[in-house]
């Protein structure tokens, strides 16, 4: 087997993780010590820190929860650390999911006598950066050298596409997992696969179908009078033994009309109770029906968001265990109008996917003494490892002996095929265009012609080439940019983009950088996401140009070279240059997910009530029905972020994150509504000021004064149908300013303008000189001193609070376009 | 004789120093020149020294016409060290009342012909920051060494503000190495009506770049180019003949024309020829009415092809209509067209405008609105903490936000009222702390001029600026 | 007075990088980006540079990856061809007028240092 290339592909899932080995004819799933191609995503650490991964770990989830660990993948790239208490240590996701990662490594090394040093790991399409980064780490820690990521859909559709064959169209790939959903449209046209569209949900799984099923038991357990909390930490053990049997009775279920849930003596807090419960078929599909309907809504989202309506697809490739419920299969069927891609094991084929891919970006995982030596002058040769082309280009370069051979020639080894000696260029570059047979391995002899045409055997003297699909780079699953200090986003690699990727952009400083200022930071937020707002989009990294590290001041508006680059690891590499000062910065901070307080959580989820509760007034008063519709039917995602966050004061970590997420997804839906509201809202502000500008430049102002008046007005209307907010603004300010000068050349104004002031002394930024101020002021009043009063109102100004909100909404850049 | 000129004129000296004589840098520096003069010829005449003669005519070469020296030798010899301190020593009139800005000006000139290392600059760049007092010069000053660090935006933008700065804060020979530089700039890629504007339309008439200007009228048939016979006179009245020479027999080479005859409008058919047309008018990038045309001929085209790129979506397997694909092929020409328009906001103006160009207008004056907003921001705080930069620095913003607002002016005047209600509190109070809190009479003085001159709209305000003015011209 | 080359962009249209004409089937376009991410990763001396219609402009394997992935989507690729179709007009400038650049300006007046390339 180590004579044939070894493509390595693993599937890290949520549950189980599996290792698959492509050969450039075949696959291969890896069996691993206790003889499944399944392996548990369970890592245990016992007293001596012997750890301990899969089925022999999973047996403990019941006995030792509290050194054995499950379901990990989606606390990836958050700060989060699962504490082992008998061995005293505590680990990150990213190391857990690197014991695992190890262990398929081992089970490779068992099966092939290898040990791959490289191999492509699948993620979900939706991961985010510091995710996806997270997943690479993980994988160099179990020992790989060198590792490339593919999105789990992909890679389905990879093994979907190498088994079906060649059939044009589009098709979809539906993959829910233990704990996420990914949903991908693709499309085959003359043998290359495309990923059209990416949606997904990164909670919701199989694992949410056992919690399900699990309420369902609880609600039937509360009746009976046997109350089990999930937000009862001293609960959490009988939850898990609940848990666990939830889920074999889940898998019963897909066979059986009926399920019994069976545990003798179940402790719940010190008192004893036991389980004997009948699920029926009927009572869980009614409990994950919702489940269901919600990965369907967001397929036809996807499918509408490219055009495609009902009976547009070829197919439907189902993926992850979950997917065997007949109710799932019955509404996807229904739903989506197409057939399932058959033959197809939804357990293993991201596995042999991933594996598939490694071969078309030529990762070979053997390590490389192990590739065949032979001698002969060295040529480098640049070719696809696999194709859908059956005429592809050999490209090479001769390494040595450039001067003596003139001349290449490629040979098929069944003889059937060979090129025309083809003349090598000065820099002893040549292209040569193969003929491959179909649907297979090729292998080829390169030889070199000398100047009498004497064949000369170079190094290496084959190579082979796959004829199956082309696969073109993947694609980056959500946009990247920069927030800028306008709270908006210069996106750097838009979703789709595929990888790698760099690209450059000249930003603007928006403030005055003084080098050595104590504590001052020039910050360059980076975030992904496909809100304009930026303050919307998730956080992923912060590139920080400290003070400290000047050696002359910045000016506002000074030039900064943004580098942003990934690569197909989901690596982020950023770097700012400044060539006022001629100083390079690239030190990102800031990748994980920072851990939220559950006070955090619920504080955020009363004010995003509070705000809904305001908005859904807002819309009946208005009469804006579409609005209404729009939050009613999202406030159960509050409802569902509480009951997380009810679970997460029971230590569920996983909920903490949903809840988390929901509450984010939840405010970017705030915000999309609260900026459509604010658009009528700016036309009738400017009705408003206008109206009193003008009574006070009618009375107390100029002509000029009222014919720019007259005109800034009619230009800021212009601006409002043209629904440029920047514009409306900045006429507006002119008009109170018209409005402004004439107001204050009333006799009373600057005295109203004082009581104005000394009404608010206690909001000053220096409460006691204001109060100083406004008894200064009150005398002045007394003796008709309007010049001291004015004096005294402009000072006041100066103490007035400064609003800083805007610059935080947009993560506090220091940037701006030009 | 010697003597007692020497003793009259310490006496002379003495009550100057007193304040009691109020005397033009100028005229001082001529008398002192005599000063020296006189006394080292009484010393050489005293002594019979064997090169006496010799001395007397280097002295007197050294002392009356060091800017000839400067310019045919020591700026040739590529020392800018050297140049920089003959400007010390000889204290060359044009110069005179900002010494260390004019060798530094004299220094960047010497290294103008290869371009300089990071230690030349740097050396020079010390020297202007020691300056004082900083005007006209020094803004030229920093102009060089921009330039000579490659940043030609910065560059362009301090020869504008130098160009027109008040003429009491710059002489006549340093305004010239600013508005020359601007010529050439434009000339060198061919922006021939700026080269017009810039000649014919600056504060001072200046003769080289007038010369230029003309020349440029006959090169783009202007109808009021002149004849040869007109031409010859200015071109041989103006110095840097033989650079220019083969400019003029460019230019001659074009007939007069008297009446501006129309373009003749290509009759573009289809959408290829009209996209050479538009990539040939972006090429050239200096008539606006060409690329009006071009723009609006690409335009034209489009709507009758959407039968065609709706067949072209079906056969390759698109999903969008091929409305999608026009409005996404508009928003691209406009993003071709705006970076045009924001290098050279008078290719819009006097084109006639169609949709697409009025929102690349827009979408540059979104911007230009967007960095003055900043630049007043950071104005406003500053004045507010009390806190300024280097004085050389001081002048670098003060030109990037001086020429986006007069980017957003070319591109369309009658902004202006709104222009100023944006910049006048901001700018106004920033100068004022600089004048009143930091000294810098000649920045805040030029800050006062620009806001005067914008200050149409706004009686209050013009009264105010005046005021400021007449304090800013009794402080330099 | 333009700081940038305004037509670059332009040039980087993908079926100028890809050296192919609009009606390329997409096996021709596979073909040929494959074969020039093979020449630039040995380092071939040409293939750096490209020819268009408007001039020569460069690429590498970034540019040639974008190319590839612009002409996969239909929608992308409707555009480009749209934009790639374009047949320069003769350069014949109209003879009342000498609208050219002066290319020698800096260094006729010894200045050449003074200007960023």
């Amino acid at each position: 087997m180590t004579k044939r290339p070894l493509y390595v592909g693993i599937d890290l899932g949520t549950t189980n993780s599996t290792v698959a080995v492509f050969d450039g004819e075949e696959v291969t799933l890896i069996r691993n010590s206790m003889g499944s191609v399944l392996t548990p995503s369970v890592v245990r650490i016992d007293a001596r820190g012997n750890v301990t991964v899969g089925a022999r770990a999973r047996r403990f989830l019941d006995t030792d929860p509290a050194n054995t660990r499950s379901e990990f993948k989606r606390l990836m790239g958050t700060t989060h650390r699962l504490e082992f208490p008998a061995s005293g240590t505590s680990r990150q996701p990213e190391e857990l999911s690197a014991e695992v990662l190890k262990s398929l490594r081992q089970d490779v090394a068992d099966q092939l006598g290898v040990a791959p040093e490289r191999a492509v790991v699948s993620v979900p399409a939706l991961f985010e950066l510091h995710q996806t980064a997270a997943a690479s780490n993980a994988a160099l820690r179990a020992g790989f050298e060198r590792v490339e990521l593919i999105q789990e859909p992909v890679a389905s559709a990879i093994a979907a596409g190498w088994t079906q064959g060649g059939s044009n169209g589009p098709w979809l790939v539906y993959d829910l997992g233990g704990g996420t959903f990914d949903v991908s449209l693709l499309e085959t046209r003359e043998g290359l696969l495309r990923v059209v569209g990416h949606d997904g949900d990164n909670f919701l799984g199989g694992r949410d179908f056992d919690r399900a099923l699990m309420d369902l038991a609880l609600t039937k357990l509360a009746a009976g009078g046997s109350i089990i909390d999930r937000a009862n930490p001293k609960h959490a053990r009988a939850l898990r033994q609940l848990r666990l049997a939830a889920e074999e009775a889940k898998i019963e279920l897909t066979r059986a009309g009926e399920a019994p849930i069976f545990i003798a003596n179940l402790d719940v807090d010190g008192q004893v109770v036991d389980v004997d419960l009948v699920m029926t078929r009927s009572e869980y599909e009614a409990a994950i029906g919702p489940l269901v309907d919600r990965s369907l809504g967001i397929c036809t989202r996807l499918l509408a968001t490219h055009g495609l309506g009902e009976g547009a697809l070829e197919r439907v490739v189902l993926v992850g265990g979950p997917t065997v419920t007949p109710l799932l299969r019955e509404r996807v069927r229904a739903v989506l109008g197409a057939d399932f891609g058959e033959g197809l094991d939804p357990m293993t084929l991201v596995a042999q996917g991933a594996a598939l891919f490694a071969g078309t970006v030529a990762l070979d995982g053997r390590p490389a003494a192990q590739a065949p030596a032979s001698t002969g002058p060295r040529v480098w040769l640049q070719f696809p490892a696999m194709t859908s082309d059956l005429s592809p280009y050999v490209v090479g370069k001769l390494l040595e002996q450039s001067d003596t051979i003139k001349q290449v020639k490629i040979t098929r080894t069944d003889g059937e095929w060979q090129s025309d000696p083809t003349p090598c260029e000065a820099d002893g570059t040549f292209t040569v265009m193969v003929r491959l047979l179909p649907r297979q391995n090729t292998t080829f002899e390169v030889q070199g012609l000398d100047g009498s045409g004497q064949a000369v055997t170079l190094q290496p003297a084959t190579f082979s080439i796959t004829h199956g699909m082309t696969l073109g780079d993947p694609p980056l699953s959500r946009s990247v940019g920069v927030a800028l200090a306008n709270d908006r986003v210069q996106v750097y690699f838009n979703r789709g983009s595929p990888l790698p990727i760099r690209r450059v952009f000249v930003l603007h400083t928006v403030e005055t950088v003084h080098p050595g200022t104590e504590g001052h930071v020039l910050k360059v937020p980076i975030v992904q996401g496909e809100f304009t707002w930026a303050h919307l989009c998730r956080l992923v990294g912060t590139l920080e140009i400290p003070s400290s590290e000047l050696n002359a001041p910045l000016p506002v508006g000074s030039e900064v070279e943004l580098m942003l680059e990934l690569d197909r690891g989901g690596q982020l590499r950023a770097q700012a240059r400044i060539p006022g000062i001629d100083r390079i910065f690239d030190r990102v901070a800031l990748l994980m997910t920072p851990q939220v307080s559950l006070e955090a959580l619920a504080d955020a989820l009363t004010k995003l009530r509070t705000r809904a509760a305001d908005l859904s007034r807002a819309a009946f008063s208005d009469r804006s029905g579409k609005t209404a519709a729009r939050l009613s039917a999202a406030i159960p995602r509050l409802d569902e972020a509480e009951q997380n966050i009810r679970a997460a004061h029971g230590g569920d970590l996983d909920a903490c994150e949903q809840a988390r997420r929901s509450l984010s997804d939840f405010d970017a839906l705030l915000a999309e509504i609260e900026a459509e509201q604010a658009w009528p809202e700016l036309g009738r502000r400017i009705e408003e000021r206008f109206a009193v500008s003008l009574s006070w430049v009618a009375g107390y102002g100029n002509d000029a004064e009222r014919a720019t008046l007259n005109d800034t007005y009619q230009a800021c209307k212009r601006a409002f149908v043209a629904r440029d907010p920047d514009e409306v603004e900045r006429q507006l300010a002119v008009i109170e300013r018209l409005g402004s000068a004439a107001y204050f050349r009333h006799p009373g104004a600057w005295e109203w303008e004082f009581e104005h002031y000394a009404a608010r002394v206690g909001e000053s930024t220096d409460i006691r000189r204001a109060a100083e101020l406004v008894a200064k002021g009150r005398e002045a009043i007394r003796q008709r001193d309007v010049v001291t009063v004015e004096r005294i109102v402009r000072e006041l100004w100066t103490l007035a609070p400064v609003d800083h909100d805007e610059q935080k909404l947009g993560h506090g850049s220091g940037l701006r376009m030009r | 004789m010697g003597a007692v000129a020497g003793i009259i004129i310490a006496i002379f000296i003495g009550r100057l120093l007193y304040g009691s004589i109020k005397v033009p840098t100028v005229v001082l520096v001529c008398a002192a020149k005599l000063t020296v003069l006189g006394i080292t010829s009484g010393f050489v005449q005293a002594t019979e020294m064997p090169a006496g003669e010799f001395i007397r005519v280097v002295l007197l070469v050294l002392i009356w016409a060091p800017t000839t020296i400067l310019r045919w030798i020591v700026v040739p010899l590529r020392m800018p060290r050297l140049a920089y301190w003959t400007v010390m020593i000889c204290w060359p009139l044009g110069v005179v009342k900002e010494l260390r800005a004019g060798g530094v000006i004299f220094g960047a000139l010497a290294l103008a012909r290869t371009g300089a290392s990071d230690e030349a600059i740097r050396w020079l760049e010390q020297r202007l920051r020691g300056a004082e007092p900083m005007q006209g010069a020094a803004v030229v000053a920093a102009g060089l060494l921009a330039a000579l660090r490659k940043d030609d935006d910065l560059a362009r933008r301090l020869f504008a503000v130098a160009d027109r700065m008040d003429k009491r804060l710059i002489s006549r020979s340093v305004r010239a190495i600013a508005r020359d530089w601007l010529v050439v700039d434009a000339a060198r890629v061919g922006n021939w009506q700026r080269v017009i504007r810039l000649g014919r339309g600056g504060s001072s008439w200046l003769r080289w770049s007038y010369s230029m200007a003309r020349i440029a009228e006959r090169l783009t048939g202007d109808p009021r180019a002149w004849r040869g016979w007109q031409l010859w006179p200015c071109f041989l009245l103006a110095p840097r003949r033989r650079a220019t020479y083969p400019l003029l027999r460019r230019a001659l080479a074009v007939p007069v024309r008297r009446s501006a005859q129309p373009e003749p409008t290509p009759s573009v058919a289809e959408l290829p020829l009209a996209l050479g047309g538009l990539a040939r008018a972006i090429d050239g990038a200096s008539d606006g009415a060409a690329l009006a045309r071009a723009i609006d001929a690409v335009d034209r085209q489009l709507d009758p092809m959407r039968d065609a790129i709706e067949q072209r979506l079906n056969a390759l397997g698109g999903r969008s209509d091929a409305g999608a694909i026009l409005s996404a092929f508009r928003q691209r020409l406009i993003e071709l067209v705006a970076p045009l328009i924001e290098d050279d906001p008078y290719l819009a103006r006097e084109a006639q405008r169609s949709s697409i160009l009025e929102q690349a207008i827009w979408q540059v004056r979104r911007r230009l609105f967007g960095d003055l907003e900043a630049r007043c921001k950071d104005y406003r705080e500053r004045t507010q903490d009390g806190s300024a930069l280097d004085l050389v620095d001081e002048w670098e913003a003060w030109a990037m936000l001086h020429g986006s607002a007069d980017q957003l002016l070319e591109l369309d005047p009658t902004v202006e009222s709104l222009l100023f209600q944006t910049v006048f509190a901001p700018v106004c109070n920033f100068a004022a702390f600089q004048h009143n809190g930091r000294k810098r009479i000649a920045l805040a003085h030029d800050m006062f001029i620009w806001l005067l001159r914008h200050a149409r709209s706004d009686a209050q305000a013009r009264e105010l600026l005046a005021k400021n003015v007449q304090a800013g011209i009794a402080g330099i | 007075m333009t700081r940038h080359d305004p037509l670059a962009d332009w040039r980087s249209n993908p079926f100028f990088v890809l050296e192919i004409a609009t009606d390329a089937t997409p096996t021709e376009v596979e073909r040929a980006g494959q074969r020039l991410l093979g020449l630039l990763a040995i380092g071939s001396a040409t293939a750096g540079t490209y020819q268009t219609p408007l001039g020569p402009a460069t690429r590498n394997a970034d540019r040639v990856r974008q190319a590839l992935a612009a002409l996969r989507d239909p929608e992308q690729r409707v555009l480009h061809e749209l934009w790639a179709n374009v047949v320069p007009m003769g350069g014949q400038e109209p003879s009342h007028a000498d609208t050219g650049p002066w290319k020698e300006a800096e260094h006729a007046l010894g200045w050449s240092g003074l200007w960023a390339r």
